[in-house]
């Protein structure tokens, strides 16, 4: 049964199959406030994705706005330098991860540089949370659904 | 006299990082204080300001971005003795990034201030009695196979992480096996179940490389030297269906451990270790045990390496214990026979932590750091305060 997604309707024009049975009511989603931690949003569903894919984030979507990064597995609690190396690699694979494999592009004012070290500095934060980084990196990148493509 | 300078700068660090130089990438944060702009004018030419980089006390204190670990020490042998309490913590800033907004590129650069530290109510107690204070260049890259998917394949990705964050949710599912059990991705569409199933065959390199000069402490400023340097990281991960991931021996024993623990038998292409290399002109002052030792001998270089990587030992009570590790070596560049003989020509210092569930730490320590004469072995159990 399709979804009706007005964020995503570009995205569903390119003829792709998105015929999926997931049992979900068409109205069952609400908009998408500014700022709230939400399903509708790509890049916070985007970012819970990622974060359990490769850092094994083992929460539910809700449970992850509260989640400390701390907890994630790049965090080294023997060495702060590892952790901000760790930081700044895992702000490079969630950069590529947006970029490359979501489709997304910079919000304008935003580039290579300025997402990897707003990122990384958000990840060297140990009681920030998943919930805070997806709401940045919604307001760094714009998703594929959000271009008008 | 000297205390009163070293609080001094910290004192000009701590107002620098407080007011900020950028804006946040959600909203302006207006312009910063003239003086601040004429300060980097200074002291930075022509290097244009941050135009993304948060202000993070904006609304927050200016204790946020601090890592603070409160902890119990226990010194078991070695030079040091005792215990106590200490506290450990590290605060990074970043002040400036490169501006370019260029599409396509994957290099930039980034200026800030970085602190660390472990102080204990002892000092003859602290294990890691070495602070470092530094400001630094960076130029960055990200190096991984052209990943570019098509049109489809993206718009796939993205109505795949959304149908599994709402079935996470709906079903309170906390694990990718456990959503893979659901009779709803039985029944999911074939193309996008395809994103469940497929390989993890993707591989990444983290790349810097800059300059950095800041200060070297023990906690009662009592030791301290000067230090400007060079320095490279270069970090690897892969997914666990890469080539050659298996390679990565470091997590062999762990790939073993999770899988008496009731995981997959795998090779972990996210504790690939990181290796930090630096080269450093160290001016040490007196009262450093080098001074100490061979009276004014000036300054001198040395070579450090870090090698560092975190490993999942296995899920316990549906939670992963893990283990972090890290090794330092310190070792200077053609020492004298007297530096030698005062077995003053190299440290070396391994640190290793098993994290608990509940922010709770265990952390052994052996060996020695610049500060100290002989080696020791320490343990320490340490809990999170969030800031």
């Amino acid at each position: 049964m399709a979804r009706k997604k007005t964020r995503r309707k570009a995205g569903q024009r390119k003829k792709v199959s998105t015929r999926r049975k997931t049992g979900r009511k068409k109205s069952s989603r609400r908009a998408s406030a500014a700022g709230q931690w939400s399903l509708d949003n790509p890049a916070h569903t985007s970012t819970f994705g990622f974060m359990m894919d490769r850092q094994r984030l083992q929460t539910t979507f809700s449970e992850a706005e509260d989640y400390p990064v701390r907890n994630l597995r790049y965090w080294n609690e023997s060495s702060d330098s590892a952790t901000r190396t760790n930081a700044k690699s895992l702000a490079g694979q969630i950069d590529g991860y947006f970029i490359d494999q979501l489709g997304a592009k910079y919000h304008p004012g935003h580039g290579f540089a300025s997402a990897i070290t707003f990122v990384a500095e958000f990840l060297t934060v140990g009681s920030n949370t998943v919930g805070g980084l997806g709401k940045a990196l919604d307001s760094i990148y714009k998703m594929r659904g959000e271009q008008g493509l | 006299m000297k205390k009163t300078s070293y609080f001094l700068v910290g004192l000009f660090l701590s107002l620098l990082c407080t007011q900020g130089v950028g804006q946040s990438p959600t909203e302006d944060s207006g312009d910063p204080p003239e003086a601040f702009e004429l300060l980097f004018d200074k002291v930075l030419g022509n290097m244009n300001r941050s135009s993304s980089i948060r202000d993070w006390t904006e609304g927050r204190s200016l204790l946020s971005g601090l890592n603070l670990n409160p902890q119990l020490v226990q010194v078991l042998d070695g030079a040091r003795q005792g215990g106590g309490l200490g506290l450990e913590y590290s605060w990074r800033r970043d002040l400036l990034a490169d501006p370019d907004q260029g599409v396509g590129s994957a290099f930039g650069w980034r200026f800030g201030f970085h602190g660390s530290g472990t102080v204990t109510t002892d000092s003859k107690a602290n294990p890691r009695n070495f602070l470092e204070t530094e400001l630094s260049l960076d130029f960055f890259g990200r190096i991984g196979p052209s990943r570019e998917e098509n049109e489809q394949t993206q718009i796939l990705r993205q109505q795949f992480n959304d149908w599994r964050a709402e079935i996470s949710d709906r079903y309170q599912l906390r694990t990718m096996a456990a959503i893979r059990a659901t009779q709803e991705f039985r029944q999911l569409d074939r193309e996008l179940a395809r994103f469940a199933m497929e390989g993890e065959d993707w591989w990444h390199l983290w790349l810097d490389f800059g300059f950095r000069g800041g200060w070297e402490t023990d906690q009662s400023f009592e030791f301290r030297q000067n230090v400007l340097g060079l320095q490279g990281t270069l970090a690897p991960a892969a997914g666990r269906d890469a080539n050659l991931v298996w390679l990565n021996f470091f997590d062999w024993p762990f790939a073993l451990t999770r899988f008496l623990l009731g995981d997959d038998f795998y090779v972990d292409g996210q504790a690939i270790p990181s290796l930090e290399l630096g080269f450093d002109w160290v001016d040490p002052s007196a009262g450093a045990p080098r001074f100490r030792a061979l009276g004014d001998e000036g300054g001198y270089q040395r070579w450090r390496a870090e090698l560092a990587m975190v490993a999942v030992i296995g899920r316990i009570a549906e939670q992963d214990l893990r283990l972090s590790a890290s090794f330092r070596h310190f070792s200077l560049i053609d020492p004298s026979v007297k530096v030698e003989r005062l077995d003053l020509d190299s440290q070396s210092f391994l640190s290793l932590a098993l994290h608990f569930p509940g922010q709770v730490l265990l952390k052994y320590t052996v060996g020695e750091l610049p500060f100290d004469r002989k080696r020791s072995r320490a343990i320490s159990l340490g809990y999170e305060i969030p800031f």
